[in-house]
């Protein structure tokens, strides 16, 4: 059983990652608010359970409602959903349809560069389809998360994706957008312009080999799961093999030219919040499908802001003076996720014991490169 | 449960047990140092920290001598010779001389597999396990890979499973983690040598404290296709002890990148 995971040339597949079931689409009765919707600060301060270690116990398994690698300032389900670059696209109803948003009334398309979608955006928005029935939920009877039942049992034929849109993932600058320097603009668009004619190489999103994707994106990647032990978080990823440690012992970083994939992370709790500040990221992973990056200069600190038992804020500053042009935040919302499968919900009523029984399963990625996959028809082969 | 209110009961048989296991395995010869092993809160060993094989086990599992690729080092096979059927023994000669290109580990750096990916290149590797917990947590340097050792009594999933690494479900044997692992891939080999297996593997490993900074490693394999009976690997890892010493990564997959994003 393979997660085909496709791509303009680069054919790529997820083995042997849940290899009981394949996740189904499905859509369902929205009877509540999506979670990722009310995850504003609640009236009451969360008062968590307290591990041994005094930390407040967040583990478990977390998701979003959008994954959305595709574009930041137009994260939503699909592929690319910038608007789209030159190119053939992936035909309709494929898993990387996607496409872009319509223009709204004043002629505007969001998601474009310089207009990302603001915070509002969701207000607008039909409920999140809710992906589930696959992997180990299935065949078994299960109702809806925190009691809205409605929905269980329906099973929709799998149809086309349809495009929906979300917040932009840039929280803090006016146009939603990444404050390139003009160079860096420059490469992010010429990125860009050959996802999907690449003419190097280069052009390709190194996500696309399965490489890992840095601190900050892996999360627009599947769903994460965390881990606590005394002094430490651990961030266990689905989608790929890949973790993070944060160490909460206050040593100190190691050097900073000592780069690595998902950079060097030391935490600390104030409260309901996990601050982690990330260094020695290699930044060889970009930060979407749309050409978005930084560079290895880059330094991070991650806000975990947990609202609620189910509800957590993510923000991680982008501090990098040789991409951009001043600091900026990326930022979106987490919940509890409550599985059937990859990244699925079951179809029914989750009870604690059956989401107390669910694995994270094995999900080797770049191992399911077809033969050759690095080399990509068109382009000159590389030894 | 695994989890049994023995502790006191450990705590005395510890010492006679580590000892005990020194002498049968012969290895080392003398105890290294005090056999007082470090326990968590429920009498469990604790097994947490940053462990290593310094074995040429990655290489070759048997007797070999140092090439231009590794350091030549003596058989962790407690058999000293692997007990091959006739087919599999030609299976295996053919897989050495392809080695270069056909080791999935060294070839394409895919998950190498259990019990490869304890010692794979030598890695470091971390336990992270508490007290009374449902499993323990392994995150290996190699790849990013990490293995969850269920010791919360379940049984391994309706199968066969084709995963890299398998599914490994762990009980406690005194103080000695049995952790039994099913569901390969056929494609991975043991050693750089080309010891291989079948799908049918079915994977043994016993790890057990001898002191605060050794673990001893025994390894049963089993795989009637392949073997004419199970047979064992037994090393010692060792604990990483200098001051802040952490997990890198070694994304070997990646290394050609500057060969595609130069």
């Amino acid at each position: 059983m393979k997660l085909s995971m496709s791509m303009a040339l680069v054919a790529a597949g997820c083995i042997p990652a849940f290899a009981q079931t394949a996740a189904q689409l499905q859509t369902q009765t929205p009877t509540a608010k999506p979670a990722a919707v009310k995850s504003n600060a609640p009236a009451k301060p969360w008062k968590p359970k307290l591990l041994s270690d005094g930390q407040p116990d967040v583990q478990g398994t977390w998701t979003t409602t959008y994954y959305g690698m595709g574009c930041l300032t137009n994260p939503t389900n699909g592929d690319v959903n910038c608007v789209p670059p030159p190119g053939p696209r992936p035909a309709a109803g494929t898993a990387n349809a996607g496409g872009p948003p319509s223009a709204d009334a004043t002629g505007h398309v969001l998601g474009q560069r310089g207009n990302g979608n603001p915070a509002s955006i969701v207000d607008g928005q039909p409920p999140p389809e809710r992906r589930g029935g696959g992997g180990q939920g299935v065949g078994q009877q299960v109702a809806a998360v925190g009691g809205a039942a409605a929905g269980a049992g329906q099973r929709a034929a799998r149809g086309p994706r349809v495009a929906r849109n979300a917040p932009s993932r840039i929280i803090d600058t006016d146009n939603h957008d990444i404050p390139y320097t003009p160079e860096a603009a420059a490469h992010e668009q010429d990125l860009f312009a050959h996802y999907y004619e690449p003419t190097r190489y280069g052009d390709i999103d190194p996500q696309q080999r399965c490489w890992p994707l840095g601190a900050v994106r892996q999360f627009t990647w599947h769903d994460v799961t965390f881990e606590q032990f005394p002094g430490y978080v651990l961030l266990i990823y689905s989608g790929s093999e890949v973790y993070r440690i944060i160490y909460l012992d206050n040593r100190p970083h190691i050097g900073n030219d000592l780069k690595l994939w998902m950079g060097d992370s030391r935490g600390h709790w104030e409260g309901t919040t996990l601050v982690v500040d990330t260094t020695s990221n290699n930044a060889k992973g970009r930060l979407s499908r749309a050409g978005d990056f930084s560079s290895d200069n880059v330094h991070h600190v991650e806000k975990f802001i947990f609202t609620d038992a189910d509800h957590f804020k993510y923000e991680a500053t982008f501090d990098d003076p040789t991409v951009y042009t001043r600091p900026w935040t990326f930022g979106f919302d987490e919940h509890r996720g409550y599985f059937g499968g990859d990244g699925g919900v079951p179809n029914g009523e989750v009870t604690a014991e059956l989401q107390a029984k669910w694995e994270l399963w094995e999900e080797a990625c770049h191992e399911g490169l077809i033969p050759g996959g690095n080399t990509v028809p068109g382009l000159p082969p590389i030894d | 449960m695994f989890f049994g209110k023995t502790s006191c009961i450990i705590f005395v048989a510890g010492s006679v047990l580590a000892a005990s296991a020194v002498g049968q395995t012969a290895r080392p010869a003398t105890p290294l140092h005090s056999a007082a092993i470090p326990r968590l809160a429920d009498g469990k060993p604790n097994f947490n920290g940053i462990w290593q094989s310094i074995s040429g086990a990655d290489v070759d599992l048997q007797d070999h001598a140092a090439n231009a690729y590794a350091p030549g080092a003596q058989s962790v096979v407690v058999e000293h010779a692997i007990p091959y059927l006739p087919d599999a023994a030609k299976q295996r000669q053919e897989n050495y001389e392809k080695r270069e290109t056909v080791d999935t580990e060294t070839a394409k750096c895919n998950l190498p597999g259990v019990p490869r990916i304890t010692y794979a290149r030598n890695l470091p590797f971390q336990i992270f396990q508490k007290t009374k917990g449902d499993k323990i947590t392994v995150l290996y340097e190699y790849a990013e890979a990490h293995r969850f050792l269920y010791t919360n009594g379940t049984d391994h999933p309706p199968g066969h499973i084709n995963w890299e690494l398998g599914d490994s479900r762990a009980k406690w044997d005194g103080d000695t983690l049995v952790v039994d692992s099913v569901d390969f891939l056929d494609d991975t080999w043991f050693d750089h040598a080309g010891d291989f297996h079948s799908q049918d593997l079915d994977v043994v490993e016993r790890y057990k404290l001898l002191d605060a900074d050794h673990l001893d490693y025994q390894v049963e394999i089993n795989d009637p296709k392949i073997y004419s009976k199970p047979w064992h690997i037994d090393l010692i890892l060792y604990r990483r002890t200098e001051k802040n010493f952490q997990l890198l990564d070694y994304v070997c997959y990646a290394f050609p990148i500057d060969k595609y994003y130069p």
